[in-house]
């Protein structure tokens, strides 16, 4: 047989794989009290997902990363929502981690991220629940073997953690399928008989669901369905040292990857992060007000920036990084569908940007590449 | 000093051990400490010292019997106030103005269960003898000086700060380590949450490691440049002096902030036999027991002094003092049901169940068990609310639930103090200001005084006075007449005239508000603080005119070292602001509030031009909204835009604003071609004239922009508005600008009657702002297009003397009937 290993197909391989030698090690030198049906104890799952600070796990060489940056505190009340009897759901911005999250908590809990439900305008309750082999059903009629089972199903019955991606783009009346699923953890088949007609839910079951409040095309949420869940909020990274340093890190892992040799000037990545960041918040750092574009401005978009203004100075500048490179790229991503937007990129420009030229040759370059805002 | 692990560690031990020995306890506490205070008690049953001595300047003994009296309630605080009269401390340089002697106050709050408060209670029910130890405030402030720090603005301050502990980058350091928030979380996961299973001495030397690690990050300067060390010496010395006044049987106990303590045995020691040294305090000090609020305390946590939530160690005080065996489960429970009534009670939009109330205890239970507490903490019960009872995003939902819990867990609690602690400060602050701007209180009479505010200091201080008396609702004085700076009206006046009278509903007025502070100023520093925070949450509904107002009011009471706040409001309002016109409005009032220097002396407010700055930049870039605005708004717009020129012209000298950015957003409107909209050519007339008049624009793009908008457009209502808009902002079109009238005569004489009356009023509006004698320049020139030089009579001779002298008597007449009538007022 050939060893066939996903780490070597995958573009990307799910975090139970990427991270399998710190969960393998966590695992085995894991002295809490694990809750049933949990993999790790809750005080290992949080190491796996704030690092464990430089310091190698019990006996084995290996150091846990930091995975997520952010509010610790946030982490605990993740891990204790999801001991308890409510689902949790992770709100916030796009781009600001939320999936990236959730897969690694469903990783460290079950040892598994990949039952996932993707929530869109089109799912439909069967997909949620569980569906039918129809040739098979026409021909045996109603039996275990000829139930599709959802992700969900799936999660029940071992006791796993189900992701439930984008929960708010479902219509309401998909969404409330969970309300009984989640309150009584029972999920009914009708269509069989006996023991086969219930499906009880193993301990170890939740569900960990993520969503957009405020994006477009997005769905409200019944109050029932609401209290089945504990919110919680993830935020941008606020610390602008942190968010230089991380955007760097993953804008040049990118340009590596992709074989471009450019470097990233630390004055340049200071110029698109400071920009991103005064955006998002709607104030710059010396208390300028901004008007904040109704795109969303988050790390990852930082990054896309980043990369794009690395992959132009290569291809069609001289090789080197400039803060006319990232004037250039951002207008892709603040512009995406809103005019205003223009508009307030200018003011940006106009208010922010004019009076830091002075301050720095990154600044200088950036500020000069206003006349591309004029489109 | 860098020490290695093993000696760190026996200097560390022997710390430890000269905290706890049989002469002498020193008990290191936090202030405000629920954990400190019920091990303080226990420890002070079993070893029954003789003598208590507290951290808190010596002169306060006194004031002992008065706290310990059973009608005093806490919250309460000594108020204590020094004026620095002999001038020691602050003199102004040569080329500043003087603002008086150098003031200073301060606090010392107790609450039930501060460890302060505590001592003393137990220690007087055991019989003990109680002294306070520290230097008086005055002479802490002098050590302070003489150690290097600077007194240049007055200041109000608590004496349980505690800055060196939560500066220290040690703590922060152990704080991120161990997953928490801040440094109040911290004490609390380690000191609040299982305190009660540790025995005293175990607690005490946690407590003392704790803060030695502070002590050994902070550097010598440090605590040197505060007046710690004088503080030190002179609490060294009074330990000392009560050492050998005592029995070798008798014991000594210390209770003083944990930083302190580790370092006070070693001081006793070296201190020997030096007796404490006597006062040297100069100048006026003042000190009383007042009442005090739960928002106070709170508020001066906010700098550094002693723990958050006074409501939320206060019930969990009355549980430990119940004997309670799981005081913080009681508490969290308790809590999140008040929570969730609230929520029901103020029917927001999504009301708490029971069940989520359910939900949370269990998640702070569980979260509390996480994080190794036996019971939820402070964050625990927090952050059991953040998961369960916020149904949305954090800064959406959870601003309005956190901020009501926020202000259930501050409380609201006012403190009595018995009939014998004397009049309030305030009422003698009030009497004593009265006194210096020489009012006459002896009855109650109504006198009038008239104010120079703009010549004269002392005069503009006792406008201040009453402007501040006024804010506070304390029936005193009434402005009959003066400048308006809000509104910008009757700015011509020079004087302020008020009338004052003295009745016994000013002083019940000063006490109702006694316990927002315990002077004058402070009580309005206090109430205006509120009242932005009001503000704030009225949230976007107000325009930032609204906060620029309140900075003029803080302003005319002389606050302006208080206005951070609103200034930085101002900016978030600006930043929101929607309007154009209220834009304008706010740079406006901010450049009148620059200008007008002596009466608001907002020279003083640096931020002010840059709050300027900010207002004139969103004006700007909401500028190019203007093209849609709406018809009704049109003068406002049209008087916004004329009055921004004249807001240039009066910046331009000092180059605060960038001219080009109103100019270039200008110029741009002009570009958008948006013909459709009803006001786009009333605007753009508008703008025609300020870019023209300011030489921007040359006659013959003027002409082009004539002849596009009266010529090119066939709706006659545009076409006079138009012409508005332009005469609006550059009225010497009229007669300067051949084109214009050409183009206009041209117009008219295409109109049949119907039309032309149609759009007559418009017309008038148009050419109302002309002077007769523009009006004038104006015909002569229309006729000449009518190939006439004379205009001919202008004035109506058809009517004869006798003719109008009846007319006169008929409208007397018929004004007098109508009087009688009682309707003069339809004759007008």
């Amino acid at each position: 047989m050939t060893v066939d290993r996903i780490e070597d197909r995958a573009l990307r391989p799910p975090c139970e794989v990427l991270f399998a030698d710190e969960l393998e090690a966590l695992q085995a030198t894991d002295g809490g009290k694990r809750p049933e049906g949990w993999k790790l104890s809750p005080q290992a799952v949080r190491t796996f997902i704030v690092g464990s600070d430089e310091k190698t796990v019990g006996k084995t060489s290996i150091t846990i990363r930091r995975k997520f940056y952010g509010d610790d505190a946030l982490i605990d009340r993740c891990i204790v929502t999801l001991l308890g009897n409510r689902g949790l759901l992770l709100v916030g911005e796009p781009g600001t981690a939320k999936s990236m999250l959730s897969e690694l908590l469903s990783a460290a809990i079950s040892g598994v991220s990949t039952h996932t439900i993707q929530g869109t305008a089109g799912t439909t309750e069967d997909q949620i629940k569980y569906s039918w082999n129809y040739a098979m059903l026409l021909a045996e009629g109603p039996k275990p073997a000829a139930l599709v089972p959802s992700p969900l199903y799936t999660a029940m019955k071992h006791g796993l953690v189900v992701r439930f991606e984008e929960v708010t783009r479902c219509q309401p009346e998909i969404q409330d399928c969970l309300i009984s699923i989640m309150s009584d953890k029972v999920l009914n088949v009708p269509e069989l008989s006996g023991s086969d007609a219930t499906l009880f839910a193993e301990r170890g079951f939740n569900v960990l669901a993520t969503a957009n409040i405020r994006d477009r095309g997005v769905h409200e949420m019944s109050s029932a369905l609401k209290r089945r869940f504990n919110f919680e909020t993830v935020n941008p990274i606020g610390d602008r040292k942190l968010e230089i340093k991380l955007v760097t890190e993953q804008t040049e892992t990118l340009l590596r990857e992709a074989g471009v040799p450019v470097a990233c000037p630390p004055d340049v990545m200071e110029v698109l992060v400071s920009t991103f960041q005064d955006l998002r918040s709607g104030a710059a750092v010396d208390g300028t007000v901004v008007e904040r574009p109704s795109t969303v401005m988050s790390t990852a978009e930082a990054v896309a920036v980043g990369f794009s203004a690395g992959l132009e100075a290569h291809y069609f500048g001289n090789g080197s990084m400039d803060g006319s490179h990232i004037a250039r790229q951002l207008l892709g991503t603040v512009l995406k569908d809103n005019p205003e937007d223009a508009k307030k990129l200018k003011q940006y420009f106009d208010v922010v940007v004019k009076a830091r030229a002075k301050k720095s040759r990154a600044w200088q370059s950036y500020w000069e590449a206003r006349k591309f805002l004029n489109r | 000093m860098s020490l290695s692990a093993t000696e760190f560690t026996s200097e560390l031990e022997l710390t430890l051990q000269s905290l706890f020995t049989p002469s002498c306890v020193y008990f290191p506490i936090r202030h405000h400490s629920p954990a400190c205070s019920w091990q303080l008690a226990k420890l002070i049953r079993e070893v029954r010292p003789s003598v208590i001595l507290v951290e808190g300047p010596i002169s306060f003994t006194p004031l002992i019997e008065n706290i310990l009296d059973p009608q005093t309630k806490p919250p309460i605080a000594i108020y204590t106030h020094f004026v620095d009269n002999n001038r020691k401390l602050y003199k102004p340089a040569d080329d500043e103005t003087d603002l008086g002697p150098a003031r200073f106050a301060a606090y010392y709050p107790f609450c039930d269960y501060s460890p302060e408060l505590v001592a003393l209670r137990v220690g007087n029910e055991l019989g003990a003898q109680i002294r306070f130890i520290d230097l008086d405030y005055s002479e802490q402030v002098l050590a302070a000086h003489k150690a290097g720090e600077k007194f240049d603005r007055p200041r109000i301050e608590s004496l349980m700060e505690e800055g060196h502990l939560q500066q220290s980058q040690y703590l922060k350091l152990l704080a991120q380590k161990a997953g928490c928030r801040d440094f109040n979380e911290m004490w609390d996961h380690l000191f609040e949450s299982n305190f009660q299973s540790r025995s005293t001495e175990s607690f005490i030397r946690e407590v003392a490691t704790y803060c030695y690690f502070a002590r050994r990050d902070t550097s010598a300067e440090v605590i040197e440049f505060d007046g710690t060390v004088a503080r030190e010496q002179a609490m060294a010395s009074s330990i000392a002096e009560a050492k050998r006044s005592l029995n070798s049987d008798q014991t000594i106990l210390v209770v003083t902030g944990g930083f302190h303590s580790i370092a006070l045995p070693q001081l006793v020691d070296d201190a020997g036999d030096r007796s404490p040294s006597p006062s040297q305090s100069s100048g006026s000090i003042q000190q009383a027991l007042i009442r005090y609020s739960f928002e106070q305390l709170e508020a001066l946590n906010g700098y550094a002094s002693g723990m958050p939530s006074p409501d939320y160690y206060d019930r969990l005080w009355q549980k430990l003092t119940d004997g309670s065996a799981a005081p913080h489960a009681e508490v969290a429970t308790a809590l999140l049901v008040e929570i969730g009534e609230l929520t029901r009670r103020k029917e927001m939009q999504l009301s708490l169940s029971t069940a989520d109330e359910i939900a949370a205890l269990q998640q702070a239970q569980l979260l509390a068990a996480f994080r190794g507490h036996p019971g939820p903490t402070r964050e625990d019960l927090l952050d059991g609310v953040r998961s369960c009872f916020v149904k949305g995003s954090m800064d959406a939902e959870g601003i309005v639930l956190m901020g009501i819990v926020g202000h259930l867990l501050t409380g609201k609690d006012i403190g009595e103090v018995p009939a014998s602690a004397g009049v309030p400060p305030i009422v003698t602050n009030f009497r004593k200001e009265v006194e210096r701007a020489r009012l006459d209180i002896s009855d109650s009479l109504k006198r009038q005084l008239s104010l120079e505010i703009y010549r004269r200091e002392n005069h503009r201080r006792t406008s201040r006075l009453f402007h501040s008396l006024n804010f506070l609702s304390v029936p005193f004085a009434v402005l009959v007449a003066g400048p308006d700076f809000v509104n910008g009206k009757r700015l011509e006046r020079i004087h302020e005239r008020w009338q004052y009278a003295w009745r016994p509903q000013t002083e019940s007025g000063l006490v109702d508000v006694a316990v927002y502070g315990s002077t004058i100023e402070e009580a309005t520093i206090n109430r205006l603080r509120e009242a932005i925070n009001r503000l704030e949450e009225e949230g976007k509904g107000r325009s930032a005119g609204a906060a620029v107002s309140m900075l003029i009011l803080a302003c005319r009471m002389g606050l302006h070292r208080h206005t951070d706040q609103l200034l930085s409001l101002i900016s978030v309002k600006i930043g929101d602001e929607p309007s154009f016109v209220e834009a304008v409005a706010a740079a406006n009032q901010l450049l009148l509030l620059w200008q007008s220097r002596e009466p608001l002396e907002a020279h003083m407010l640096k931020e002010v031009p840059a709050l300027l700055r900010a207002a004139y930049l969103r004006s700007c870039y909401l500028l190019p909204d203007l093209g849609q605005c709406p018809e009704n708004e049109l003068a406002a717009a049209l008087d916004s835009l004329a009055s921004m020129r004249e807001m240039l012209a009066a910046a331009s000298p000092v180059e605060l604003l960038d001219e080009e950015l109103f100019w270039q957003a200008a110029a741009g409107i002009l570009k958008t071609h948006n013909h459709a909209h009803p006001s786009y050519s009333t605007i753009c007339g508008a703008i025609g004239g300020l870019l023209f008049s300011a030489g921007r624009m040359t006659q013959s793009q003027l002409d082009e922009l004539v002849v596009g908008n009266l010529i090119g457009i066939a709706d006659a209502q545009k076409r006079v508005g138009f012409l508005r808009g332009l005469l609006r902002t550059c009225r010497e079109a009229a007669w300067q600008n051949a084109q214009l009238l050409k183009a206009l005569n041209e117009i008219i004489e295409s109109w049949d009657e119907p039309e032309f009356i149609s759009v007559l009023p418009s017309m008038r509006l148009a050419l109302a702002d002309l002077t007769p004698r523009e009006t004038d320049k104006v015909a002569t020139r229309v006729a000449g297009l009518h190939g006439k030089s004379e205009l001919g009579q202008l004035l109506e001779f058809r009517v004869t003397e006798g003719e109008l002298e009846f007319n006169r008597r008929l409208t007397k007449i018929v004004l007098d009937a109508l009087a009688n009538d009682g309707l003069s007022h339809w004759g007008k």
